[in-house]
């Protein structure tokens, strides 16, 4: 017998036992995993829309009730309303990406998933540094308006506090942000290997 | 599809398919509690796709697929959540790899387990005596692509068995 035919047999032996087969366990978890997915996608989605529509009108309300204000604080108001915009965009467009069908060609499945990937690598690289943009350019404006006619002391320790910690935050965070994006880097690699040996 | 049917379908699914399932699972992963959990994955993936069935292939190549796109998505996450998995290292003798009781098979785990992820799979379907069709059908790429790539898959783990285990 061929030594390749010996190594399939060998290999061909090897079973499942039958504690490892709860089909009835199988059953309940495939119908919970599939309507408990579902729930959290809706769930999270109206929760998120509804918060950032009373959010948003919170501030047309804040616009209309203040008149009075200079123009930074209408400026800072635009650009919380910017940032939870372009938040709201970040998490609908990752929605497409929620159900990878796993019956699916592998070609379109490793496709799909390597978008997924180079998605969640935009959302990472490029996100942090918008919303710290907009978060601090809001802030300056806002404090531009509210601080006038305060002290010296009191506009250096609001600027300094709140950009330091801004500042300190943002350095750890850009350094998990490196660690996830590097992490990322590997899963497409491993995908594109997969590719490779699939196309080739 | 009614729920009975759907059930009767299943348990028919499972019965004909559980060994080359689970056989899946153990060229992917190594881990015992990960091959267990990876196998119940796909049993999950496999109830959840069964009404999304065309009939455009055969119920084995459907499933098949099924578990190998399952098993990468699984490594995937792995991958992404245990930083040790990335730099996992397979033992240096046959002996440290307990799969079971069955030497021989510890031997062929071992060699299997040198092999680059992709390969892996490959090797999977190879041993489950898959015609290079079947194979091609399932990964849905040339027939003759494969016939290379299964000669080659096939010559690195007879050489890695030679080189440490002479043979079984």
């Amino acid at each position: 017998m061929d030594q390749f035919e010996l190594y399939k047999n060998q290999w061909q032996q090897q079973q499942p036992s039958d504690q490892e087969l709860a089909i009835d366990d199988i059953r309940k978890k495939a119908q919970d995993d599939l309507t408990k997915h579902q729930r959290k996608l809706i769930f999270s989605n109206l929760f998120m829309s509804v918060s950032f529509a009373a959010t948003i009108g919170m501030m047309v309300w804040i616009w209309n009730s203040m008149s009075d204000r200079s123009i930074y604080f209408y400026v800072s108001l635009i650009f919380i309303f910017v940032l939870l915009i372009v938040f709201a965009a970040i998490q609908w467009s990752g929605v497409q990406y929620k159900n990878i069908k796993p019956e699916i060609n592998p070609k379109k499945f490793i496709d799909y998933s390597r978008k997924k990937l180079l998605h969640n690598r935009f959302t990472l690289k490029y996100g942090l540094p918008v919303y710290l943009f907009l978060l601090s350019a809001g802030l300056m404006m806002y404090f531009q308006d509210i601080l006038v006619g305060g002290s010296l002391l009191f506009k250096v320790l609001a600027y300094g506090i709140t950009f330091g910690y801004i500042i300190i935050t943002s350095f750890f965070a850009y350094k998990k942000v490196k660690k996830k994006v590097k992490k990322i880097d590997e899963l497409i690699a491993h995908l594109n290997e997969w590719e490779k040996i699939i196309k080739e | 599809m009614n729920k009975e049917e759907k059930e009767q379908l299943f348990n028919s699914i499972v019965e004909k398919s559980r060994g080359s399932i689970y056989r899946v699972c153990l060229t992917y992963l190594r881990e015992k509690s990960e091959v267990d959990d990876l196998y119940q994955e796909i049993l999950i993936a496999v109830w959840q796709a069964m009404e999304r069935f065309q009939e455009r292939s055969s119920w084995n190549t459907y499933i098949y697929r099924i578990a190998i796109n399952t098993a990468i998505k699984f490594n995937m996450r792995l991958k992404k959540n245990e930083q040790y998995l990335v730099k996992f290292e397979v033992p240096d003798k046959a002996e440290e790899v307990q799969v079971n009781n069955d030497e021989a098979l510890n031997k062929l785990h071992h060699c299997i387990h040198q092999l680059n992820d992709s390969d892996r799979i490959i090797i999977g379907l190879i041993l489950e005596d898959l015609s290079y069709k079947a194979i091609a059908e399932i990964l849905q790429t040339d027939i003759n692509n494969v016939g290379v790539k299964i000669n080659r898959v096939k010559k690195r783990l007879s050489t890695l068995m030679t080189k440490n285990h002479g043979s079984i």
